[in-house]
């Protein structure tokens, strides 16, 4: 049985934030997002902190004073000019840190003059370049370096600035005849911006060749790797970026969501206790990225224990944004175990309420429609986002969401390409893909590659693997699906329904009913069994007739004997997307609606 | 507060058979003079603490005394012929006032290592790589002593000419203001210790982000980085520090505008921002030591003070009992020895083409 929404261990559990670091410049002065620590400075504790650190504070009045002397009686030394723009700048005189930033351009210039003109002494002009853009003047950088771009350094710099401003063609130009480690790495950044991750992987390791493993490249090979499906490396090289920077947040992050992303929650575990380990102060997204594991390994309560945690340290550190989604995020999960859908659908309502720009919000209370008529404000909510100035990969999602809820599964179909094709790490992404290409677009082949794929990258997720078992099958390759199926355990009804098709597949025809029958018994406990029951009789009359079973006289008893009894549609279907769309289905292949299999 | 121009004050002054000459250069607070000792004419230098109301600087003066009477007849740490005490009178709005001085006594330097790093085209590597290693093994001297800098950076080392030649100049660690003795209780409060006291465009980033400790271990690896530090500033000119990191009063404000508690992070998360210094390190460093000088230099300046030390990778068993920095000593040698043979090498070729 296929799934167009989130599964259980597969929570719309999201936040705005983008926890997984993106692809890093090498060599930009930005440093990354930290782990905070409590330092053994209590300004409290002594009277002398506070006078201390304004002594510090004299002390660089005083050296810039220093600075600007020994500036004044070295007329010719870029070097000091730099130094003193430097000094000016701690001292917190801006204006005369840019004067002296600027200044040391014309004594490079002049320094060249007087030794013939041929050298210049570039490494304190690239220094002025680096203050310059900090102190807001970036634009005039370029201009400033065009005497000395035959100096690869400089080159690197300007394809660096170039870099910054989405210019990556004169980025490339810049470092065509660099054959340095830090501009095969810079490359290699500019190719996994283009998409070009193979590339990028490449010239990351031309880097290493010739140069040290440099960590912002350590982590642009692991999103390199993810790119290209090659989980396990990714993986491996997330894990050393995180080992060259345990402080960095991002990186530590980023390896999680891969882990949890690849169907490895215990693995994520043991990072988050070597992560706990270091003392760092716990931010929410953390305490968050715990509850995700929890919940991934089946541990619900402990699950929502620290989701509640990781709402109230958002909320004693005043992020209201993120304490709202993560409130969002649980009125989700136990939603799933709740009779009242309306109550639950409200209270995320009155959360957008307060915060109707986050889109995790709106995600979660789409998530939480499953019906057609529900639907309601749902398309204002998402213009509303995009006129909050979301860019259109963001909202991919939600207008496949969108659409799949209005039954128009063409776009639908259309937009779950676009997402899973945007959002890499999204194992639903993927699993929800692979279903509308066989089911709307009627392409199993294509579905069966986007399976291997996804469980490339996702590996031993429950819903890639249901999904992924469902398409491998209908593409013609059961055994494939059961050596897929195996991976994963215990199966719940939707698990054991696949498997069903499965064993049917395999010529299985009694152990095929059989599980069926199990998943059906499963499926009766759950909180909506009766229409559960109903699309699964559906979904196995479906699986039968694509297999073209009952083509084979010697085991049509067999089927009318084992098969799960007819069951009436549910009074309200058309307004049950997951009912239309296998109607849709069964109109497009010739099959009379509601299928069912008896005499 | 403007200080009162002491170096015109004083210049001219006899005491003690000393008579101060010219203002050779002065420290935040401390001028130091060129001066002639009477009875035996030699030419030394004195560094003098004017009076104050501040505590800082008579600390750190009276600490570079009685550090340096400590360290005498080293090679490489400047040496102190005597302290002592004079007075002055000065002439007040109404009536004279007399003036307590404290002095220092000092050997006299050709010059400051901060010049040549101004200037620093003008000479060679194998030159610059020598002088280096001369601070590194003042350095290795005060840690044998149990002494640790604390300030390493060019202004606060000197240069000794020898048979005037800048090829067999002696470079030796001066102004230990703000420096500790290990085996002494501290002189200053612990505060003072986790934020330094140095320039913050040379200063290790634990104490631009108030993570120093007053230990033993923390004070050496911040002499590490000090090293790694005049190494950089040997080759490009620059502050290493103030070019990864670039901050401005902004990083002063923050602290001083944190809350009770100040938070701080994992230092390992500023690896990236040495990358810009360092690639600017290897472009200006001659090829033949690009790579082993990049490498020493990323050790040196890990913004994790841990790293800074020898690893236990580069213990041999031949190295494993070495004391201090002869490990350090060691791999200059090494910087020394490959870039020397390439100056020979190209010397040679200029003489067979001329």
């Amino acid at each position: 049985m296929s799934i167009f929404g989130p599964s259980s261990d597969l929570a719309p559990l999201a936040l705005t934030e983008d926890l997984t670091a993106g692809p890093r410049r090498p060599h930009s002065s930005a440093s990354g997002d930290q782990f905070a620590v409590f330092i053994n400075f209590r300004r409290e504790d002594s009277p002398t902190a506070e006078q201390q650190l304004r002594v510090w504070k004299e002390r660089a009045s005083l050296d810039a004073s220093r600075a600007r002397l020994l500036a004044e009686g070295a007329p010719a030394s870029a070097a000091a000019s730099v130094r003193l723009a430097h000094a000016e700048h701690l001292a917190g005189e801006r204006e005369a840190a840019i004067t002296a930033a600027r200044e040391t351009f014309k004594r490079v210039k002049y320094g060249a003059h007087q030794g013939g003109g041929y050298q210049f002494d570039v490494v304190p002009a690239v220094a002025a370049a680096r203050l310059l853009i900090q102190l807001g003047h970036a634009a005039d950088v370029d201009g400033l370096l065009q005497d000395f771009s035959s100096y690869d350094v400089v080159r690197r710099f300007r394809a660096g600035i170039a870099t910054d401003r989405g210019d990556f063609d004169r980025a490339l130009r810049l470092l065509q005849t660099d054959d340095s480690s830090s501009a095969a790495s810079l490359r290699g950044f500019v190719y996994l911006r283009l998409g070009e991750s193979t590339k990028a992987i490449r010239e990351i390791r031309k880097a290493w060749r010739v140069g040290p493993q440099v960590v912002d490249d350590v982590l642009n090979l692991a999103l390199a790797f993810w790119d290209v499906g090659s989980t396990q490396k990714a993986i491996l090289y997330a894990r050393q970026a995180s080992r060259l920077a345990p402080g960095r947040k991002d990186i530590s992050f980023t390896l999680l969501e891969f882990l949890l992303s690849a169907g490895k929650p215990d693995m994520a575990r043991t990072e988050i206790r070597s992560i706990q380990t270091r003392g760092y102060v716990e931010p929410p997204e953390f305490i968050y990225l715990q509850a995700r594991t929890c919940l991934a390994l089946g541990e619900r309560n402990r699950g929502l224990t620290l989701l509640r945690q990781a709402k109230e340290r958002a909320q004693s550190s005043e992020e209201g944004r993120l304490a709202a989604e993560i409130e969002g995020n649980l009125v989700y999960l136990e939603s799933t175990k709740s009779a009242d859908k309306m109550a639950s659908r409200n209270a995320v309502k009155k959360l957008l309420d307060g915060f109707p720009e986050s889109v995790v919000l709106v995600e979660v209370l789409a998530s939480m429609i499953d019906r057609v008529s529900e639907r309601d404000d749902l398309d204002q909510r998402i213009e509303s986002l995009a006129d909050h100035g979301w860019p259109k990969e963001r909202l991919y999602h939600l207008r496949s969401r969108s659409a799949y809820l209005r039954c128009d599964f063409k776009p639908a179909s259309k937009f779950a390409k676009l997402w899973s094709e945007h959002d890499k790490l999204d194992p639903v992404a993927a699993s929800i893909h692979m279903m509308y290409l066989g089911q709307v677009d009627q392409d199993w082949n294509a579905a069966a590659k986007a399976a291997e794929r996804a469980l490339r990258r996702f590996g031993c997720t429950r819903q890639v693997v249901n999904n992924a078992a469902y398409a491998l099958v209908l593409a013609g390759r059961p055994y494939r699906a059961a050596a897929t199926l195996s991976k994963v355990e215990p199966f719940d009804y939707l698990l054991k329904a696949t498997e069903g098709l499965v064993e049917l597949a395999r010529g299985q025809i009694d152990s095929g009913l059989r599980a069926y029958r199990e998943a059906a018994e499963l499926a009766d406990r759950e909180l909506d069994g009766r229409s559960i029951r109903t699309l699964m009789t559906i979904h196995q009359a479906m699986s039968i007739l694509h297999l073209g079973l009952l083509g084979h006289k010697d085991v049509v008893p067999q089927l009318y004997a084992g098969a799960l009894p007819t069951v009436d549609l549910p009074g309200d279907w058309l307004d049950r997307p997951e009912f239309v769309l296998l109607s849709y289905v069964s109109e497009r292949r010739g099959w009379e609606w509601p299928l069912s299999i008896g005499p | 507060m403007s200080l009162p121009d002491w170096g015109s004050i004083l210049r001219g002054h006899t005491f003690h058979g000393y008579e101060l000459g010219d203002v050779l250069g002065s420290g935040c607070f401390c001028p130091v003079f060129e001066a002639k000792c009477r009875s035996s004419g030699v030419v030394h230098a004195i560094k003098v603490l004017p009076p104050s109301n501040l505590p800082q600087p008579a600390k750190e003066f009276h600490q570079e005394g009685a550090l340096l009477s400590r360290l005498t007849n080293l090679s490489h740490v400047v040496d102190l012929v005597s302290s002592g005490e004079f007075t002055f009178q000065l002439q007040g709005p109404s009536s004279p006032v007399d003036l307590l001085f404290s002095y220092h006594v000092m050997e006299l330097a050709d010059g400051c290592l901060e010049q040549i790093v101004l200037h620093r085209e003008n000479i060679s590597w194998p030159e610059r790589v020598a002088l280096w290693r001369g601070v590194v093994r003042g350095v290795h001297q005060m840690h044998l002593n149990n002494i640790v800098h604390r300030d390493i950076k060019s202004a606060n080392c000197l240069l000794f000419i020898r048979r005037g030649r800048l090829s067999q100049t002696v470079c030796k660690v001066a102004d230990l203001g703000r420096s500790r003795d290990l085996t002494s209780l501290p002189i200053h409060s612990r505060q003072q210790y986790v934020v330094g006291l140095g320039d913050l465009g040379f200063a290790p980033p634990e104490f631009l982000y108030l993570q120093g400790r007053d230990s033993a271990e923390a004070h050496k690896q911040a002499d590490l980085y000090g090293l790694g530090s005049l190494l950089f500033e040997l080759a490009t000119g620059l502050p290493v520090t103030a070019v990864a990191l670039g901050h401005g009063s902004d990083v002063i404000d923050h602290v001083l505008n944190a809350g009770s508690r100040y938070v701080g992070f994992d230092l390992s998360g500023l690896r990236s921002s040495y990358e810009p210094a360092y690639d600017l390190f290897e472009s200006a460093v001659p090829s033949v030591i690009g790579d082993k000088g990049s490498k020493l230099l990323r050790q040196l300046c890990d913004p994790v003070p841990d790293a800074r030390q020898r690893r236990a990778s580069q213990i041999t068993k031949t190295s494993s009992k070495e004391k201090g920095l002869e490990w350090l000593l060691r791999r200059a040698d090494i910087l020394y020895r490959s870039i020397l043979q390439v100056d020979k090498a190209s010397t040679n070729s200029r003489r067979r083409g001329a």
